[in-house]
């Protein structure tokens, strides 16, 4: 009787133990449950789902941690209008108002706002924690079409690892190596030659290969008298020669804007692997 | 002696009862995200299933919470996605039945995302498998879809025939084998008789055109070699005729692939759109 009596406390104890237990992790939607599941979502790169989680947690627990998460997701998601204006939400009181500003000055970047990063910088220059964006408007300006700022500014904004790949970025926006359309034409006037000078090897030996055939065989027709073949060949050289020259000034913008994409990705890249020179929270860790 | 019985089910049901009310809020989540998948809420349920997952501790929704994400994802064309989930499912998979959904899930999604190559080697090994002897019917039926997606109609009617398969797919992949081209053949006959590959895959005015202009600059190069014009012999040789003769190979065999691809196209549209019988 005593051991039965026993095993029925410890069976009802242990339902309610469970039942405890099963009270605290039945609500999945209760909002401690909702603010792991959001970082596990974040952390695991679900970025558009965590954005929504955040905001749904957000009218229950109105903390700037959960807001700016959500704004970092959205940002990770390249929703940058949603994210801008959660982050422009921040007061200065607020622990995150240094990490949202910076976040604001990568969106103007990430949009290609250049004049609009420089200007919202100026605002903040002096602050504390926006040492770093210098870096970013100074890439800026590398990216944007206006003139340069002097080379020491550079020097005295990037560290010396920095300075490496930044001084070559200088060096092309100082002088690119564009190519020159008349240089591209006159250069044609020897067959290939324009399509070698835009770094068309194939083109240019094959445009030379063509039109000194094709001359030759009507030079040898009009020596043996035949006229019509030898008009014939004439114009084929001729149509040959003409367009080689079009074609070697009509390579000239692709080769210059090939170089100008290509400068474009390597700055942008560089940005990237510094983290667009912001601090991380270092949510996932 | 009864009682100790009666008193035995009375624990046994306590118990019981305790580790379901545990399991229920999974289950309910489950269901949750089961309407979601039924309401064509595709995007929810994925959200609901994550959820799932992250607090099933025990791994009870493990496997039919990744199915059913891979599910989604496929139905969203998400594709390398329910790949992932299935690939999951299938890592946690109890059961060789659980298994063989998770692997036949795989396999249809590759034929659906256009990795035959893929797909046919999972059925292969599959095969093999003595456990999934109980479905072999039903990897041939998915080996006879791999091979329509490689466009291998002989090898799918074969498969479809000799399994005594859908009637719909061994008349599609009948009619697909007699129409086929061989691009081979295509070209071998143009190198033969310039233009006779075009002739095989009905290009008529193509291939009359390119016998003209092979003929004809032929003729041009002969004439100048018989009259001793090597250089204009050369020349020509190489700038003309050589291109119209290369140009009629590869011509004939661009030709069969288009041919080729517009029958997949039609009998793709037809399996899309009028085939009733299950689809990957």
């Amino acid at each position: 009787m005593r051991f039965n009596l026993f095993l029925l406390f410890i069976i009802l104890f242990s339902v309610e133990l469970f039942s405890q237990d099963s009270v605290k992790t039945v609500n999945l939607l209760e909002v401690n449950n909702r603010i792991k599941f959001a970082d596990y979502l974040f952390c695991s790169k679900d970025y558009l789902r965590a954005a929504e989680e955040y905001l749904q947690i957000y009218p229950y627990k109105k903390t700037d941690t959960i807001k700016y998460k959500a704004a970092l997701s959205y940002l990770k998601n390249e929703d940058y209008v949603t994210s801008y204006s959660i982050f422009s939400n921040f007061r200065e009181k607020s622990l995150f108002y240094i990490q949202a500003r910076q976040n604001m000055f990568k969106i103007f970047f990430l949009n290609k706002q250049y004049p609009l990063l420089e200007s919202e910088y100026e605002v903040d220059k002096k602050k504390s924690g926006f040492e770093n964006v210098q870096k970013l408007v100074l890439s800026g300006k590398l990216l944007a079409a206006d003139k340069l700022p002097e080379y020491d500014v550079y020097k005295n904004s990037f560290g010396d690892k920095e300075l490496e790949k930044v001084s070559c970025f200088y060096k092309f926006r100082q002088s690119p190596p564009v190519k020159s359309k008349l240089t591209a034409g006159l250069l044609s006037l020897f067959p290939g030659l324009g399509k070698v000078y835009v770094e068309q090897y194939g083109d240019g030996i094959t445009a030379f290969l063509a039109t000194s055939a094709l001359t030759a065989l009507a030079v040898t027709n009009f020596n043996a008298n035949h006229s019509f073949r030898g008009w014939l060949f004439s114009g084929l050289a001729a149509a040959f020669y003409g367009g080689s020259i079009y074609g070697s000034v009509a390579a000239v913008p692709i080769y210059n804007a090939k170089i100008y994409f290509d400068f474009n990705k390597s700055v942008n890249s560089f940005i990237e692997e510094n983290n667009y020179f912001l601090s991380d929270y270092g949510f996932c860790k | 002696m009864y009682k100790g019985i009666i008193k035995t089910a009375c624990y046994f049901f306590l118990l019981l009862s305790n580790y379901s009310v545990c399991q229920s809020y999974l289950q309910d989540q489950f269901d949750l995200a089961d309407s979601l998948y039924k309401n064509e809420k595709y995007f929810d349920c994925i959200t609901e299933l994550k959820r799932l997952k992250y607090f099933d501790s025990t791994k009870a929704f493990s496997y039919s919470s990744n199915m059913m994400i891979g599910d989604c994802y496929k139905k969203g064309a998400k594709y390398n996605e329910a790949v992932n989930y299935y690939t999951m499912a299938d890592i946690v998979a109890s059961n060789s039945s659980d298994v063989y959904k998770a692997k036949i899930s795989i396999v249809r999604t590759n034929i659906l995302r256009d990795q035959p190559g893929m797909a046919l080697m999972q059925l292969e090994r599959m095969d093999r498998d003595p456990a999934f002897t109980p479905h072999l019917k039903d990897i041939t039926y998915w080996k006879g879809w791999t091979f329509m997606r490689m466009g291998e109609w002989q090898k799918a009617n074969i498969v479809f025939i000799n399994y005594k398969l859908d009637t719909a797919l061994i008349n599609i992949t009948a009619m697909a084998k007699d129409k086929k081209y061989f691009p081979v053949k295509a070209k071998l006959l143009s190198v033969f008789i310039p233009g006779a590959g075009q002739f095989y895959t009905g290009n008529y005015v193509s291939g009359v055109l390119s016998l003209a202009w092979n003929v004809l600059c032929g003729y041009y190069t002969i004439n100048a070699f018989n009259s001793s014009r090597v250089f204009d012999g050369l020349v020509i040789g190489n700038l003309l005729w050589l291109r119209f003769y290369s140009g009629n190979i590869s011509n004939a065999e661009e030709y069969a692939i288009e041919k080729n691809n517009l029958l997949y196209n039609i009998v793709f549209t037809y399996l899309e759109q009028e085939y009733t019988g299950l689809k990957p």
